[in-house]
C-alpha cells in the first residue's frame, strides 16, 4: 500500500470527482423531468439547436389529444439524421414524457405529450401517412426506429389502444392501411 | 486452451445476464470479463466480451441491438478486458496478489478499477445512443451523458460492489486452484 499511495491516491481522486459529476448530472436530470427547466433546458436547447450544415429533411407532424383537438406542425425542417423521436421532442419544445428502456433496446417509450399523460387505458400512438395511398399507417415500430425522409408526415394520437385493438385514426373518417406499401 | 476459456466465460456471462435481466444495467457480465481478461490475458477477455455481446446483443428478450448500439455496447465491453489485461501487469495488482491477498486492499482496488471502467462504458455507449440522432459530435456526448445519468448510476454503483466482492474472491479461488497465468506472477 505503502508503495501505491499516489496510484490508490490517483483512483480514489478520480472516483469521487466521476461520482460528483454523476450526482450532478442525475440532479440536472431530474430537475428537468418535474418540469422545472423544461422546454429551455441545456439538453432541450442542445436537442433543438439548428442542424448546423447537416443534410435536412422537411417533415409535417400533427398531434391529436383525443378531445377534438387536432394540432399541426407544417414544414419543419430537421436533420436529416433524426428520427420521430428527437421529430417530437423538437415540436414539443422537449415536452414530452418517456420511458427509456436502455441497451440493448434502446428505445423511448412516449407516454405523455404537451401535459397529456397515458390514463387508464388512453395512451399515445404514432401515425405514418402512406401518400401513395392516402391512407394512415398505425407504427409497428417504436418512435426511435422511424427515420424521416423528405415529406414525411406524422401524427400523434391520443386514445384507447391495446393489444387487441387498433387505436383512432389520427384523423376521424380518413382511411388507414396496416402498412404503406 | 483460449478459445474453450472463451467459451466458458461467455457462457457464464450469458448465464448471469440471462438470469438478471429484469434488473437492468446490474449484470455480473463486466466482472467476469474483466476476470477473463486480468487472470487469463487480453485475448480472453477480448474474446468474452465479444462473442457474449455477439449472443446478447441480438438473442435479447427486450428485442435485437442495432448495428450502431452493438458496435459500441461490444466496444464498450472490450474496455473492462483492456482494464484486466493492463492491471494484470500492474505492480499495484501484483504485489497485493503475490504477498497475500489482504481482502480490503484488493477489495478497494478492483472496486474502485471497476467503477471507473464502468463509468468509460457508459459514457462511450451513452455517446453511440446519440451519434446519429444529434447534429454534433459534441451534442451526442453531452445529450448522452445526462440522459444516461440515471442508468450510469445504477451500473457504476452495482460493479463498484461486483468488482469489489466478486472479483477478489475469483481471483483467490483461482489462486488457490493455481489457475492464474503468468501475468499476475512475478
Amino acid at each position: 500500500m505503502q508503495t501505491h499511495r499516489l496510484f490508490y491516491l490517483i483512483l480514489v481522486v478520480a472516483t469521487l470527482a466521476i461520482a460528483s459529476a454523476q450526482v450532478g448530472a442525475y440532479y440536472y436530470v431530474e430537475r428537468s423531468n418535474s418540469g422545472v427547466t423544461s422546454g429551455s433546458s441545456a439538453l432541450c436547447n442542445y436537442l433543438t439547436t439548428g442542424s448546423s450544415g447537416a443534410s435536412e429533411v422537411v417533415v409535417n407532424t400533427l398531434i391529436n389529444y383525443g378531445n377534438g383537438t387536432i394540432k399541426w406542425y407544417n414544414q419543419t425542417t430537421v436533420p436529416s439524421s433524426w428520427n420521430a423521436y428527437a421529430l417530437t421532442m423538437y415540436v414539443t419544445k422537449c415536452d414530452v414524457q418517456t420511458r427509456y428502456y436502455g441497451p440493448p433496446l434502446d428505445e423511448h417509450f412516449i407516454t405523455g405529450i404537451n401535459g397529456v399523460n397515458e390514463h387508464g387505458g388512453l395512451s399515445w400512438s404514432i401515425w405514418t401517412f402512406c401518400s401513395d395511398q392516402h391512407a394512415w399507417s398505425y407504427s409497428q415500430v417504436g418512435v426511435d426506429l422511424i427515420h424521416l425522409t423528405n415529406g414525411n408526415v406524422f401524427a400523434w394520437v391520443y386514445g384507447t389502444s391495446s393489444s387487441a385493438n387498433t387505436p383512432p385514426a389520427p384523423i376521424p373518417g380518413e382511411k388507414t392501411v396496416v402498412s404503406c406499401e | 486452451m483460449k478459445v474453450a476459456l472463451i467459451a466458458v466465460f461467455t457462457a457464464l456471462s450469458l448465464g448471469t445476464n440471462y438470469a438478471m435481466i429484469d434488473i437492468p444495467n446490474v449484470k455480473l457480465m463486466d466482472a467476469l470479463v474483466f476476470i477473463a481478461a486480468f487472470l487469463f490475458g487480453l485475448q480472453v477477455g477480448l474474446g468474452s466480451a465479444v462473442s457474449t455481446w455477439a449472443i446478447y446483443g441480438f438473442l435479447n428478450p427486450y428485442g435485437q441491438a442495432d448495428l450502431t448500439t452493438f458496435f459500441f455496447v461490444t466496444l464498450g465491453e472490450c474496455l473492462y478486458a483492456v482494464c484486466g489485461g493492463l492491471l494484470s501487469r500492474a505492480s499495484a495488482a501484483r504485489d497485493i496478489i503475490n504477498e497475500g491477498l489482504r481482502y480490503r486492499r484488493v477489495s478497494l482496488l478492483f472496486g474502485l478499477v471497476g467503477f471507473q471502467a464502468t463509468f468509460a462504458y457508459d459514457l462511450l455507449t451513452n455517446f453511440g445512443t446519440w451519434l446519429f440522432r444529434t447534429s454534433s459530435l459534441y451534442q451526442a456526448f453531452i445529450i448522452g451523458m445526462i440522459t444516461g445519468v440515471p442508468f450510469a448510476i445504477l451500473h457504476e454503483a452495482s460493479n463498484l460492489v461486483f468488482f469489489a466482492t466478486v472479483v477478489p474472491l475469483a481471483i483467490a479461488a483461482s489462486k488457490r486452484l493455481g489457475l492464474a497465468v503468468a501475468e499476475t506472477r512475478t
